[in-house]
């Protein structure tokens, strides 16, 4: 099985290299982008296997990416799980009903995060 | 210009100079329960120059009397205690008063005349009310020149002979009753007084009040429409205002051939009457009728009746100005009671907003507090995981530590944000049927390493319970917390239980406790401890960290889950935290379809 590659989606930059560092070191491939014009561009060129997305971005949210995600025939399948610092109480279904596998609040609970990933990534091959 | 009083006094009164009999002063006790009734008979005595005393009830009058001073009693006869009957008898009992006449004015002699008339023996007369002031002067004359009390009282009913103009003077004053607006009042009494007493015309002066200081009005009803300018139009060299305040009435005619016009084309004043308009208390102007229509002047009778017409005009204009301060007050009242209603609510508009703003701007903070925790747990983490090498234990420990505050700092932003949500009701629980005991193990077990660290024995007792109606998570929460709070205050080699049973007290309740070894809560604090902020005062034995919201939360999601928390404790032998959750009387466990979600 080739490696599977993740989009990491974040503005803050020790998180991302904090995840980046943590996926890596579990067998994923990692790329990342900082703001939601990024992520799109790179999501097209790299085709990742899933994406990992926050919510608060620079140059339009979360949600915002999602719906361009899925409005793109080659990523509209693609697993997206959001971590994000928002209330969850307010954030949570909303990402959900958006289409993302799971959501995740900030600061993470690791084991259950990867778990997550594992199960999007089995679940869409 | 001169005015020139009748009979060269101005004294002019329409009593005929006292008999020889009479004292020159004689005093009459007026006895009634109603002050409006005192008034106009003290009014019109007084006015006949006798002094007064008012009684308010038939025991004060007898104490009066007993002084000795009082030549004659008017008294009504129903009153609310002793009647005038029963005075009567009291009077007559007493050397002192025995010799003193009484005369009834009374409004029960219209109904019951027969047995009044018997009842009335010894009294001097019977006056049905209304009575003329005349009737009610000559017989009181009569009285004061008899004294001694015939044995069968003359009973005088509202005269036949009376001026018919009387008839007219009742509606008038009728009329006057009825009207609340002072400036109506006194216009229609101007109007009427003319019309009444046959003058060509009538003015009525109002005096400046302590309102108004210098506000003089006039009310005028005259042929042709001619208000006049100033007070010196109407006062021609005679001090009106000296004539109110001697409350005297005055009748003045043309004197040495002068004429005294009242203005431009008014042509001659040759009689003028002038009647004062006052009360016990104030003075309030005078109503002057000017030149008499088909005579040469104003007669005894004309003074008697405007006379009578402006005691009856002063009481009822005072009630009308009180009534118009009373209304002007409660305008004036609910007027700034709006006010500051508006402003009240002005108020809590930008008070609720500082509050909207200030839950906002906490969210927006906690909420980006969590990033650069989560960027710290992360590389934590990684360190201790050994993904950027080799640690040693010595390194693990200090990593672990770091770890451990990170998560507190973590939960004391969740804290803060759950603390808002409190203090906007928008707390929501998520009720669905649960295994307690399960979710209570979870709990303990998250918390067994901290126990470790902390060198205390952590115990679980929770046999099987059957399912209660609860949020998943938010009882894991208050468990969480609860433990958290008796391992903080437990000293090493301590011990801290968990418990979770059916409730001793009421059945349909699962109770589950945490109990500590640790220093305990005063027992002045026991009522404060689920307080928001509540610290444990002088609660030194252990290093305090938090934000003291979490029993505080616990307490809310208790309440919204319909359970109760409680706490007890002995200061250096520990304490006990228990809460109750309801058991759920659907059968079967996660059955999350089915159950309503309750906010």
């Amino acid at each position: 099985m080739p490696t599977q590659k993740i989009l990491l989606v974040d503005d803050d930059a020790d998180v991302v290299r904090a995840l980046n560092i943590r996926l890596k070191s579990v067998g994923y491939d990692v790329v990342v982008a900082g703001d939601a014009m990024a992520a799109i561009s790179i999501a097209l060129n790299e085709k990742p296997d899933l994406v990992v997305l926050d919510i608060g971005l620079p140059g339009g949210d979360g949600f915002m990416v999602m719906k361009w995600l899925g409005l793109l025939y080659e990523l509209a399948l693609t697993p997206i799980i959001v971590v994000s610092a928002r209330d969850p109480t307010i954030v949570k279904q909303r990402a959900l009903d958006a289409g993302a596998s799971a959501y995740f609040q900030k600061p993470i609970d690791t084991n259950p995060f990867l778990l997550a990933i594992r199960g999007a990534l089995e679940q869409a091959a | 210009m001169q005015m020139q009083p009748i009979n060269g006094t101005a004294n002019v009164n329409l009593a005929t100079p006292l008999a020889g009999s009479e004292k020159a002063r004689s005093t009459i006790l007026v006895v009634d329960d109603r002050p409006i009734n005192r008034d106009f008979l003290s009014t019109l005595l007084k006015y006949f120059g006798y002094s007064i005393i008012e009684a308010a009830s038939a025991e004060q009058a007898s104490e009066i009397a007993a002084t000795g001073f009082v030549d004659l009693i008017i008294s009504d006869v129903c009153m609310p205690g002793m009647d005038g009957f029963a005075l009567l008898e009291k009077l007559r009992s007493e050397p002192a008063t025995s010799n003193v006449p009484v005369i009834f004015y009374t409004a029960a002699y219209k109904t019951a005349d027969d047995s009044v008339v018997s009842r009335a023996r010894g009294a001097f007369a019977v006056l049905s009310k209304p009575s003329s002031p005349e009737e009610i002067v000559s017989t009181v004359r009569s009285a004061l020149r008899t004294g001694a009390p015939p044995t069968q009282p003359t009973v005088n009913g509202p005269s036949a002979q009376a001026d018919p103009r009387y008839a007219a003077l009742v509606e008038i004053m009728l009329d006057l009753v009825g009207e609340r607006l002072p400036t109506r009042l006194m216009q229609t009494c101007c109007d009427s007084a003319k019309a009444l007493l046959n003058a060509s015309r009538s003015l009525l002066y109002v005096l400046p009040s302590g309102q108004e200081p210098h506000a003089r009005t006039f009310y005028s009803a005259s042929s042709n429409g001619h208000r006049p300018e100033s007070v010196d139009e109407l006062l021609l060299g005679a001090s009106l205002e000296r004539l109110i305040a001697g409350h005297k009435a005055g009748r003045f005619r043309q004197v040495n051939g002068k004429e005294y016009g009242i203005g431009p084309g008014e042509g001659k004043t040759l009689s003028l009457l002038c009647l004062p308009i006052f009360t016990n208390t104030h003075d309030y102007g005078c109503l002057c009728l000017l030149n008499k229509i088909a005579a040469l002047d104003f007669s005894d009778e004309d003074e008697r009746l405007g006379a009578t017409l402006t005691s009856q005009l002063a009481m009822v204009y005072e009630n009308a100005v009180f009534y118009q301060q009373i209304q002007d007050s409660s305008a004036r009242l609910a007027h700034e009671m709006e006010d500051r209603k508006r402003a009240e609510e002005e108020l809590d508009r930008s008070r609720k907003e500082q509050i909207r703003l200030k839950d906002q701007f906490l969210s927006q903070v906690s909420h980006e507090l969590r990033s650069p925790v989560m960027a710290a747990q992360q590389f934590v983490e990684i360190l201790l995981e050994g993904i950027a090498g080799e640690i040693n234990g010595e390194q693990r420990e200090y990593l672990n530590i770091a770890l451990r505050n990170i998560n507190q700092l973590n939960s004391m932003i969740g804290d803060l944000l759950e603390a808002t949500r409190i203090e906007n009701g928008k707390l929501r629980v998520d009720l669905r049927s649960i295994l307690l005991p399960e979710v209570v193990k979870e709990a303990v077990e998250s918390a067994r390493p901290f126990a470790q660290e902390r060198q205390i024995a952590l115990s679980l007792e929770a046999p099987a319970l059957p399912p209660v109606l609860a949020d998943r998570s938010r009882v894991r929460e208050i468990v969480t917390n609860l433990l958290d709070n008796a391992l903080k205050f437990t000293p090493p080699h301590g011990a801290v239980g968990v418990h979770a049973a059916l409730d001793d007290q009421d059945p349909r309740f699962v109770r589950v406790k945490v109990t500590d070894t640790g220093c305990g809560i005063n027992a002045d604090d026991l009522g404060k401890v689920f307080d928001r902020h509540y610290q444990g005062s002088g609660n030194d034995c252990m290093a305090r960290k938090g934000l003291g919201l979490g029993l505080h939360i616990c307490k809310e999601l208790v309440t919204l889950q319909r359970g109760q928390i409680l706490v007890t404790s002995d200061r250096n032998a520990g304490s006990t935290f228990s809460f109750t959750l309801p058991l759920s009387s659907r059968v079967g466990v996660d059955d999350a379809d089915a159950e309503n979600s309750v906010g």
